[in-house]
C-alpha cells in the first residue's frame, strides 16, 4: 500500500503517475482529443467543458507504465482564471489550437506563454494542431465537391434549413466528403511550417493532429512519456510518499490496492492553494 | 397590437447572414477577421439552436423564450439564432423601456393568441411569448428559473459589475457553449411538475436502502462540503446538508437541470463552479460531478475551489462502502426499473396522483398511464393541476379541498395541515 524505497526492484510494472493539462481556446478539440485517447472514442457536435473534467488513462512504453492524470480544462474566456489551479504542478501541458483557425493559434500561444511564465519550471508543453480531418485533402476533394453539387444540391438546402445552418448554400465550395454527411473541409489557416517554426522557437514538441480520425493522437502522449523526465518524478514521489507529506506532486502506491485511484492527482490538486483567482470568473 | 406575427417579422441579415456558431467564411473572399468572433462556440447547440425565425416553424412554436439586455442586445433564444431576432428583440426592448420611461413595469400583453410575459431583473430582460393556456403567473415563475439558469453561469455580482462599466455588453460571450442547459432547463419547465411545485422529485425507494444511503453520504462531512447530493436525472434520491444551511428547492432544481443537461458529465469527474442564486447570488460554489453508476450521480458542493481532490476521495470511500454492502448494485436495479403507477396505492380509479411535503418541499408522483400516454395529453393534465395548485396555493383566498371535473376525469387536490396532497384524478 504504502511507497517505499525498496519499489524500485519493481520499477517498470508500477505506473509512474503524471499530471498533464490541456489548454487552448473554445472549440479547439481538447475534450474529443480526450475522449479518443482514453476511450478510442469521437463525438460529432460535443457539449463544451464545463470548469474541467478529470480523466485517467495509462499509456504503455517500452520500459515503463505511464498513468496520465489529465485535466481537461474548459476553453471559454469565462474559465481563464481558473487555469492555474490546473496547469500549477502539471509535468506535462498540451496546449491545443484547431489548423483551421488562426486566432486559436494565437490563444495558444498566450497559453504557452503563460505555462513557461507561471508552471513548473521543467514542464513539458506540446503544441497540438487539430481537425485534420477538416483540411480537404489536397488531390480528391476537389471531384467529391463536384460530384456533390451534381447529384444532391437540394438535399444539402434542406438540411441547412431543419438544424445546420453550416451547409448553407453559400458553403458549395467546401461540400461534403462521400462518406460523410457532416464534413464540411475548410481552409487550412495554419501551415504545419508554421505550427513547426513556432514551436521550435519556443521549445515545444509538435504534432498534428484529428481526434476524429484518430490521427497523431497516440503518438502525442507517446513523445511526451518519453520526453518526461520519469526518473525525476518518480524519485520525488517517492521522497513524499515516504515522508508521507502531501506537498504536491505524484503519489506512485496508493492506486491499485486501495483503489484511491485519485489521491496521487489528489496531493496535487492539494497543493495548488493558488492565491487571487476569484471566482470562476 | 401584434407584432408577433409572421408578416411582421424582419431578418435584416437575410442575406449577408454570417452564423454566429460556425467559424466557416461564408465567402471566402472577405478577410476571415471580420467574421470571427472567437468566443462563440460552433456546433454546440443542435436543439433547435439552428432555426430559421422567419420560417413558419418557428413561429408556430407554442411557447418562445427570450432574453436580451436593457440596450436590446439578444442574449438567448430557446428557438433559432437570437442575434438574427435584432428587430423582434429591439421592439421589445422599445416597448419595455417606454413603459419603464413612466416609472412603471409592463408585466403582459395579450394579442390575439399570443401572452407576452416580461421578468425585469436589472440589466436584464426575459420575455416569454406563449400560445398555451398557461396563466401569466406561470410563465412569470418559469422566466424566474430561466433568471436563475443565466445567474448560475454567470453571478449577479459579475453581471452587476460588466453592465455597470459596459452598458452595450454582449453577454452571449460569458453564457456561449451552455444554451444547451437552457435549453434543457426550458424544455422541462413545460413538461415538469416539479417546477411549478417549487419542490423537487425523491425517488421511491424501499426505506431502509434510502437509510443506509444516507448513512454512506454521511461519509462525506467535512469542513469543506458545503451540500452532498444522490441523484438520478432531474430526481433526488438523499441529500446531506448541514442543519443550519437550507438548500432551496429553486436552487436544487438549477443544480440537477445543470448536471443532467449535459451527457458529457457522464464520464470522468468534473469540476465545476455554479451560481445558486437563492443560496447567495454573489458568488460561485464548486461541484464536484460524478457518476458513480450508470444512474447514479453523486454531487459535492464545496466553497472553496481546491477542494478537487478531497471531493475525489469522499466519493471513493462513498463508492467503496455502498460496493461493500451490495447498495449500489441494488439501487441502480431499482432505478432501471420502470417508475411506480397509480395502481401500486390499490386505490380503484385512481389514475394518477402527486403528494408534495411541505416540510421536506419534495413530492412524489406516479407514472402517467393510460389515458395520458402522449405528450399532448400529459401536458394537458400538468396545465390542470397547474390550476389546482394555484388556488390551493393562493394567499388570498386559501382552498384546502379543490375539485373540478371534466367530461372524462376529475381532479381533486387537497391541502392538509401537516402536509400537501394533491391531484387525484378519477
Amino acid at each position: 500500500m504504502s511507497a517505499s524505497p525498496e519499489t524500485s526492484a519493481t520499477l517498470t510494472a508500477k505506473p509512474i503517475q503524471v499530471k498533464l493539462v490541456l489548454l487552448g481556446e473554445a472549440a479547439v478539440g481538447k475534450s474529443s482529443l480526450v475522449l479518443r485517447f482514453s476511450s478510442n472514442e469521437f463525438q460529432d457536435n460535443k457539449e463544451p467543458t464545463i470548469g474541467a473534467a478529470f480523466v485517467t488513462q495509462k499509456c504503455r512504453l517500452e520500459d515503463k507504465v505511464i498513468k496520465f492524470e489529465i485535466w481537461d480544462t474548459a476553453g471559454q474566456e469565462r474559465f481563464y482564471s481558473l487555469a492555474p489551479m490546473y496547469y500549477r504542478n502539471a509535468h506535462a501541458a498540451v496546449v491545443v489550437f484547431d489548423v483551421t483557425r488562426a486566432s486559436s493559434l494565437e490563444r495558444a500561444k498566450s497559453w504557452v506563454k503563460e505555462l513557461q511564465r507561471q508552471a513548473n519550471l521543467n514542464v513539458v508543453i506540446a503544441l497540438v494542431g487539430n481537425k485534420l480531418d477538416l483540411v480537404r485533402p489536397s488531390s480528391t476533394g476537389v471531384e467529391t465537391a463536384g460530384e456533390e453539387e451534381v447529384t444532391s444540391p437540394e438535399q444539402g438546402e434542406t438540411e441547412a434549413e431543419d438544424m445546420n445552418p453550416d451547409k448553407s448554400p453559400s458553403s458549395e465550395s467546401g461540400s461534403e466528403g462521400a462518406e460523410s454527411a457532416n464534413v464540411e473541409y475548410r481552409p487550412r489557416q495554419v501551415t504545419t511550417e508554421e505550427g513547426e517554426a513556432y514551436a521550435a522557437e519556443a521549445g515545444l514538441l509538435y504534432f498534428e493532429t484529428s481526434a476524429k480520425t484518430g490521427e497523431g493522437v497516440q503518438q502525442v502522449f507517446i513523445e511526451i512519456a518519453k520526453k518526461l523526465p520519469t526518473d525525476q518524478i518518480l524519485s520525488k514521489s517517492q521522497r513524499t510518499a515516504s515522508a508521507g507529506l502531501n506537498s504536491g506532486s505524484v503519489n506512485v502506491n496508493l492506486v491499485n490496492e486501495s483503489g484511491f485511484g485519485r489521491s496521487g492527482q489528489g496531493n496535487t490538486a492539494d497543493g495548488t492553494a493558488n492565491a487571487g483567482n476569484g471566482c470562476a470568473c | 397590437m401584434s407584432i408577433f406575427s409572421k408578416g411582421h417579422f424582419v431578418t435584416p441579415f437575410n442575406n449577408q447572414y454570417v452564423n454566429k456558431r460556425t467559424f466557416i467564411p461564408r465567402d471566402e473572399r472577405c478577410p476571415p477577421t471580420n467574421l470571427f468572433q472567437p468566443s462563440i462556440l460552433p456546433g454546440t447547440r443542435n436543439n433547435f439552436g439552428h432555426e430559421d425565425p422567419s420560417s413558419s416553424t418557428w413561429c408556430r412554436r407554442p411557447k418562445h423564450f427570450f432574453v436580451l439586455s436593457n440596450a436590446g442586445k439578444p442574449i438567448y433564444s430557446r428557438y433559432g439564432d437570437e442575434s438574427r431576432m435584432s428587430s423582434l428583440l429591439g421592439v421589445l426592448q422599445a416597448i419595455l423601456s417606454l413603459v419603464s420611461d413612466d416609472n412603471d413595469t409592463l408585466q403582459s400583453i395579450v394579442t390575439g393568441h399570443h401572452k407576452f410575459v416580461f421578468l425585469l431583473k436589472g440589466p436584464l430582460y426575459l420575455v416569454a411569448v406563449a400560445q398555451t393556456d398557461e396563466p401569466e403567473r406561470q410563465l412569470q415563475c418559469q422566466l424566474g428559473y430561466v433568471y436563475d439558469q443565466i445567474l448560475s453561469i454567470v453571478s449577479l455580482g459579475q453581471i452587476r459589475r460588466i453592465f455597470e462599466s459596459r452598458h452595450n455588453f454582449d453577454l452571449r460571450k460569458l453564457i456561449t457553449g451552455t444554451e444547451g442547459m437552457l435549453d434543457h432547463l426550458i424544455d422541462h419547465l413545460s413538461n415538469n411538475f416539479s417546477f411549478a411545485l417549487g419542490s423537487v422529485e425523491s425517488v421511491r425507494l424501499p426505506v431502509p436502502l434510502r437509510q443506509r444511503l444516507g448513512i454512506a453520504l454521511k461519509l462525506a462531512k467535512s469542513t469543506n462540503v458545503l451540500y452532498a447530493v444522490l441523484a438520478t436525472g432531474m430526481k433526488l434520491i438523499t441529500l446531506l446538508r448541514p442543519k443550519t444551511v437550507t438548500l432551496y428547492a429553486s436552487d436544487l432544481h438549477i443544480l440537477l437541470s445543470t448536471v443532467d443537461s449535459f451527457s458529457s458529465f457522464k464520464i470522468g469527474e468534473h469540476w465545476i463552479p455554479i451560481c445558486l442564486p437563492k443560496f447567495n447570488a454573489e458568488g460561485f460554489l464548486h461541484v464536484y460531478i460524478c457518476y458513480i453508476t450508470s444512474h447514479t450521480c453523486l454531487l459535492l458542493l464545496s466553497t472553496d475551489k481546491n477542494r478537487f481532490a478531497e471531493m475525489s476521495e469522499i466519493k471513493t470511500n462513498v463508492v467503496d462502502k455502498l460496493t461493500r454492502t451490495g447498495d449500489l448494485q441494488k439501487l441502480d436495479q431499482l432505478l432501471d426499473e420502470s417508475p411506480y403507477t397509480s395502481a401500486d396505492t390499490g386505490i380503484p380509479a385512481l389514475r394518477q396522483f402527486y403528494y408534495r411535503s411541505h416540510k421536506y418541499t419534495q413530492h412524489t408522483g406516479s407514472y402517467f398511464g393510460e389515458p395520458y400516454v402522449k405528450l399532448q395529453e400529459q401536458q394537458s393534465l400538468l396545465e390542470k393541476y397547474h390550476l389546482a395548485w394555484s388556488c390551493l396555493r393562493d394567499k388570498n383566498q386559501p382552498i384546502r379541498i379543490y375539485h373540478q371535473t371534466t367530461a372524462t376525469e376529475a381532479i381533486i387536490g387537497w391541502w392538509k395541515k401537516v402536509d400537501h396532497t394533491r391531484g387525484a384524478i378519477y
